[in-house]
């Protein structure tokens, strides 16, 4: 599609880290400042697919992803903004990068929706089925007590 | 660390308040409130949450895949999300997981439930006998005591006398060649900062008292175990970071190390 107008693969990789790790204490548990390289070097390889192929479901794939990894919201926007700042002046079709965003930011929202209610749901057991147990044997308890 | 019932969801509770600082669900209003004021009192504190958990998967690796060890015992484990410890070892690599908290041990077990050679026990780790003479684990260990260790994020709430004979326990009962993860939670931070010391009359009150102290007694607490040859390395250093991420606020409280260190012990 528009390969010749993009900015230098390296160097968007370098801008997302450098997003990243200025929102690093803010985003999810598990990215570690160890991860941001990679991180950053596979988003970029997917913007440039993107822009070749145009194929949106990788591209919410890796949305997906970003979420299981934990980013966080301030990180994901952080991420927006950048792509959208390597466009300028690259000459390539504007709508590349809010395409590419919307892409991601879909994919990414649902499969964060999708896990805070998991998360939220297997706590809420947890604690349901710690409950009942104590109230199992405080019943025992009472049962002893009075026997 | 004990006489804290912890399923009472009237009284803030430090590790819900831990979970909280990290961004997750295992917490309420309660708790929430409590760490918002710690927060307030003692910005740093997330971030310092953060650096020690940022860890874990660092040290699977070394212990696993540097060091070789394929049993791994963790004390004070929280929730095991993936970004835990079984999360990243390496196939058949046995992870004894233990907590104080009946709630993070259902919640494990649920988890943890189809994952081949990954155990979750309630126990505390101020007294580590508990897990050790637990004869489930004496079972799935089937006398290997070659293993690796791990105190990491909880150190900071246990008294001297706790680490002292968590320390003694662990050497006597651990082979020759065993290896201790331990975190200095807390080393290097200041207790009579004016926020500071505020933040930890909070945990006072909660009956969950953190302790400050220096890295120098952290060593002498540690007896007879001995870091290897790296040390006791900062956490911010430890992630590649400087204090670049802490301002003279945070410095001031927490110290220029990122509230503390990281060792790997060795008998």
């Amino acid at each position: 599609m528009q390969r010749s107008h993009l900015p230098d693969r390296e160097r968007l990789a370098s801008a997302l880290a450098d997003s990243l790790y200025k929102t690093i204490f803010s985003g999810g548990l598990r990215i570690t400042p160890r991860r941001v390289q990679q991180i950053a070097r596979q988003i970029a390889a997917t913007f440039s697919h993107f822009a070749a192929e145009g194929d949106e479901q990788k591209v919410q794939a890796q949305g997906r992803t970003l979420a299981a990894d934990g980013l966080g919201p301030p990180s994901i926007l952080a991420l927006s903004e950048t792509l959208c700042r390597s466009q300028n002046g690259t000459g390539s079709n504007p709508d590349l990068a809010t395409r590419f965003i919307v892409a991601m930011l879909g994919g990414y929202m649902t499969e964060r929706e999708k896990r805070i209610v998991r998360e939220q749901e297997r706590i809420r057991r947890a604690w349901q089925r710690t409950l009942e147990s104590r109230r199992g044997t405080a019943q025992n308890v009472g049962f002893i007590a009075d026997g | 660390m004990s006489g804290i019932d912890l399923t009472d969801a009237t009284r803030p509770n430090a590790g819900r308040i831990y979970d909280y600082l990290l961004g997750g669900h295992h917490n309420f209003e309660i708790d929430r409130r409590a760490a918002e004021q710690l927060i307030q009192l003692a910005p740093f504190a997330p971030k310092m949450a953060r650096l020690q958990r940022w860890c874990l998967q660092d040290l699977a690796v070394e212990l696993t895949e540097k060091r070789g060890f394929d049993v791994i015992l963790d004390f004070a484990s929280g929730l095991p999300t993936n970004d835990h410890i079984h999360y990243v070892v390496p196939e058949g690599t046995t992870v004894i997981y233990s907590d104080y908290d009946p709630v993070v041990v259902e919640y494990a077990r649920e988890i943890l439930a189809d994952t081949p050679n990954v155990y979750f026990f309630q126990a505390n780790a101020a007294r580590p006998e508990e897990l050790l003479n637990h004869p489930q684990v004496q079972n799935i260990l089937g006398g290997r005591r070659s293993v690796a260790l791990v105190y990491w994020g909880v150190t900071g709430f246990l008294t001297d006398d706790e680490i002292t004979h968590a320390a003694q326990t662990l050497y006597e009962w651990a082979e020759e060649g065993s290896c201790w993860a331990f975190n200095a939670q807390g080393a290097g931070a200041n207790p009579d900062d004016p926020g500071a010391a505020r933040a930890l009359e909070i945990y006072k009150q909660m009956g969950q008292p953190f302790h400050v102290r220096p890295l120098e007694q952290y060593l002498q607490l540690i007896r007879p175990w001995k870091p290897d040859e790296k040390g006791f390395i900062p956490l911010l250093e430890w992630h590649g970071l400087d204090d670049s991420t802490m301002d003279t606020r945070d410095i001031e409280q927490f110290g220029a190390a990122g509230g503390g260190y990281g060792a790997y012990l060795v008998k």
